[in-house]
């Protein structure tokens, strides 16, 4: 043969195989495409991902003004990827492949140290804070009767950075708290536990897999705080119950890095005979005891305590001296509460996010008499909802007159 | 509607390839100009009813440019297509515009003139830009006039490229919008380019550009010198992937439907020059500017001074049609200003410097550019660049280094991926004598595309970049 005979004949044993490649590729393509989106739909939703600990997205109402809008597009596609078939293998899949990348942060959470998963720091919204601790000073004033503490609760990324990813990015949580402190002026007592709790930073005093801190952490928090809540003798000694080992928190859910268990314990005073009723005023109940064992049957088993966030929470206790406490909150409180318990007559707990009524009126029927502020740094720097609750901008009464 | 989104993938390019692949010859243009419709309602359903306006109008205008060009009317034939130019270009700078202009004149003017900042419809730079294409080449009787509603419609309206490019120009594509052949080795090709488009973007650029976007957010006492350093890269990686995985994407799902797309990207960051640069990025917009602006203008045929003034004009609206906002027009005005400086002083030197030092030199400039280009405003993209060469006011360059740990492997990814190498080698291997090979590259598409959609399912960041385009 020839060379150009040769020649001509790789080339077209070349196109040959070029064709056979695409042809494949066509089809493989095809079956793909035919194989998952038949799946999708024969494979029936599910309304709850447990993995990722949120209520998936279900197949939308077609409205007029929806398709005016996009909005019903835009649901249409949530809805599609939230029920796209195996959905949960597909996230392990990608995070598997950003580890491998070496990437040690997902979704906002750093994939940290010896299995500790840590909350990044949002960016504060300063002009809120500013409103919020105004209103603070102003409360505190208003009600100079009452005796009011401001407690701001650290994070994991600055109390225990050494579980940060090496050289992690964070923000000085130390320098904001102590700008939120500046903001708040003299007229109330600002308690800082960033340094109570770095004294004991190797301890398990925040989750691994969640962003609250554990029951020991908010005994380190109270026995730093009593004696300003005018508590000279707290007790020492507590029954530790483990109420769950197998715990996987917010954090776990929204990195999707499921690899560490948590514990979940609750702390009760020794000798501690008082009991006490638990009312929680957004859904009518009344029990006697502020953990819900059936929040350990469930995903977020934080829960535990108080069965999570409510509007407002009255707890009646049997001690008589006449001290009733109301408590200001987030979400870190509410493992907090139990070492409230021996020292007060009622505690009323108000979570600002979801309360709405007068606190004046509260106040006067409540006969209260202390007032705690507290909040952990990260949730506070973007809160928008204490300044109206504690001091609306117009006041009740105010168009009557 | 975007490509890189599952409800693309497995609802809408099915059911339309279903559709289309089905039809009988004559019905498949009227399919895919009523996919196309649907592709563009589905993200914009209210500005449907301008693009719709568009094709009519631009329809009627080739018809009467046309009909007055064989009557050889000169007067009426220049007013119309002066008018079909203004209406174009009106549409385009109201919704483009408008909200810039105003914003600007507040500025200077002594009172204030409210006005609502209007939605910019998806698109409407690529498409106003196709429909002055077909306008000028109709008028210029360098094309003949489409008759074909529906096939006019399509030229406009077609989603493979509707939303991100290439801009077709008519020419290009007359012939197959009346004849092509649709086989099903030209719709493997096209997989073969989407599904290496959707590794490009989904892959590569989403997850290159999270850097960018941690790092410019940092805060100043950790926005050291080599975090801002990354994240310049990192920009300038996720950019190109981005828009030319997006082309990658529009040229492939051309393919299936038969159509050929012009190349838009040709390995940009290879270049030695900014010259070549621009020659390998987003081809389709510069040999638009080229063919409808620069060469109108009198092109470098009238002396260097008129030369040096086109080349201006070329470049800011080059910059202009990138963004209504200052920084495109600086980023526009800086390539300007290097082009000429190559064109008319430089070249020589550059000639003469070995290749890895011109290599660095272009991409240097490049990199700065995008720097220009990707910030929010111009005051903070002078910011980034003082602190790129020292001027921030970090402690320490612990940030950079935490940033190079989490993307050193897609840096390299991308650096790798950003020549013709792997490509290349690829296509080697399908023809290679061995089936193993061919095998081999069918898993590593079959690897990219399931990594994909993994992404795709959980995606936390997924923007589209063109937005202001």
């Amino acid at each position: 043969m020839d060379p150009k005979a040769r020649k001509r004949k790789r080339k077209m044993e070349q196109r040959r195989r070029n064709s056979y490649f695409r042809r494949l590729m066509g089809t493989v393509f095809l079956a793909a495409l035919a194989l998952i989106t038949v799946l999708n739909l024969v494979i029936p939703d599910r309304k709850f991902s447990a993995q990722e600990n949120r209520m998936l997205a279900q197949k939308p109402h077609v409205t007029r003004a929806g398709i005016q809008s996009g909005e019903l597009m835009k649901e249409f596609e949530n809805y599609y990827a939230d029920q796209f078939v195996a959905r949960d293998a597909w996230i392990s899949l990608k995070l598997g492949l950003e580890r491998a990348s070496g990437r040690r942060e997902s979704n906002g959470v750093f994939l940290g140290k010896k299995g500790h998963l840590l909350e990044e720091p949002d960016e504060p919204d300063w002009d809120g804070v500013q409103k919020n601790m105004q209103a603070v000073s102003k409360f505190a004033a208003d009600h100079s009767g009452l005796s009011t503490t401001f407690c701001m609760v650290p994070n994991a990324f600055s109390v225990q950075s050494q579980y940060l990813p090496k050289d992690a990015p964070v923000r000085d949580q130390e320098a904001d708290i102590a700008k939120i402190r500046s903001m708040a002026g003299d007229g109330i007592t600002f308690i800082d536990l960033t340094d109570a709790l770095k004294q004991h930073s190797s301890e398990y005093i925040y989750y691994k897999t969640d962003h609250h801190w554990t029951s020991l952490g908010a005994k380190y928090g109270f026995d730093a705080l009593a004696g300003t809540l005018g508590i000279d003798q707290p007790a020492g000694d507590y029954d530790v119950y483990t109420v769950a080992d197998d715990f996987q928190g917010t954090l776990a859910s929204r990195s999707g890095y499921h690899g560490t268990d948590d514990t979940v314990s609750v702390y009760h005073q020794k000798g501690d005979e008082q009991e006490y009723v638990v009312e929680y005023a957004d859904t009518g109940e009344k029990t006697t005891s502020i953990y819900s064992s059936a929040a350990l049957e469930n995903k977020d088993k934080y829960q535990v305590f108080f069965g999570g966030n409510h509007t407002r929470i009255t707890i009646s206790t049997t001690v008589a001296n006449e001290k009733n406490l109301l408590v200001f909150k987030d979400s870190f409180a509410n493992c907090f509460i139990q070492f409230l318990l021996p020292y007060y007559q009622t505690i009323t707990i108000i979570d600002p996010r979801y309360y709405y009524d007068s606190v004046d009126t509260l106040i006067e029927n409540s006969s209260i008499t202390d007032v705690l502020f507290l909040y952990n740094a990260n949730t506070f720097v973007r809160d928008n909802s204490l300044a109206d609750v504690i001091a609306p901008s117009v006041p009740d009464g105010a168009a009557a007159e | 509607m975007i490509f890189s989104s599952l409800f693309f993938l497995f609802v809408f390019l099915p059911l339309t390839l279903l559709v289309y692949l089905f039809v009988p010859k004559k019905a498949k243009n009227i399919v895919l100009l009523i996919s196309s419709l649907i592709f563009y309602a589905w993200g914009e359903p209210v500005y449907i009813l301008l693009m719709v306006f568009s094709i009519i109008y631009n329809y009627i205008s080739g018809m009467e440019i046309d009909f007055y060009r064989r009557r050889g009317n000169t007067a009426q034939l220049r007013l119309i297509f002066w008018l079909a130019v203004g209406v174009n270009l009106g549409i385009l700078g109201f919704f483009k515009y408008y909200g810039f202009l105003l914003e600007n004149l507040n500025r200077i003017l002594p009172f204030t003139i409210k006005y609502t900042p209007l939605a910019l419809p998806i698109g409407i730079s690529f498409y106003t830009f196709q429909t002055l294409s077909y306008i000028i080449d109709v008028y210029r009787g360098d094309v003949d006039v489409q008759r074909n509603p529906i096939n006019f419609g399509l030229y406009i309206s077609m989603f493979p490229q509707l939303i991100a490019g290439p801009i077709v120009r008519y020419s290009d594509i007359e012939a197959q919008l009346t004849d092509r052949k649709v086989t099903f080795e030209g719709f493997g090709q096209g997989v073969k380019f989407f599904v290496k488009g959707l590794a490009k973007k989904v892959l590569l650029a989403n997850n290159i550009g999270m850097a960018y976007t941690a790092i410019s957010a940092l805060p100043a006492d950790k926005f050291s010198a080599l975090a801002a350093w990354i994240g310049a890269v990192a920009y300038t990686f996720q950019i190109y992937f981005d828009f030319s995985g997006y082309s990658d994407m529009a040229i492939g799902l051309g393919k299936m439907f038969g159509f050929t797309f012009m190349m838009n990207f040709d390995h940009p960051y290879i270049s030695s020059s900014i010259t070549e640069f621009w020659r390998r990025w987003h081809i389709s917009l510069s040999t638009w500017f080229r063919e409808y602006v620069y060469i109108p203008l009198g092109g470098n045929r009238e002396g260097t001074a008129k030369a040096i003034r086109n080349l201006f004009i070329v470049w800011t609206l080059t910059g202009f049609w990138h963004g209504a906002a200052w920084n495109f027009v600086v980023w526009g005005l800086y390539y300007g200003v290097l082009l000429v400086l190559e064109k008319y002083v430089l070249h020589p030197v550059i000639e003469r410097l070995p290749g890895a030092v011109r290599h660095i030199y272009a991409l240097f400039f490049v990199v700065i550019g995008w720097v220009i280009f990707a910030a929010p405003s111009l005051s903070s993209a002078v910011h980034y660049i003082h602190v790129m060469f020292g001027g921030g006011t970090a402690a320490d360059g612990s940030a950079g280094v935490y940033y190079l740990y989490n993307y050193l492997i897609i840096l390299i990814l991308c650096a790798l991926c950003s020549g013709p190498g792997v490509t290349a080698s690829l296509n080697r291997c399908i023809v290679a004598r061995e089936r193993r090979k061919r095998i081999f590259v069918i898993a590593l598409y079959i690897a990219a595309f399931i990594c994909s959609i993994a992404f795709l399912v959980n995606a936390t960041y997924n923007p589209f970049l063109y937005f202001r385009f």
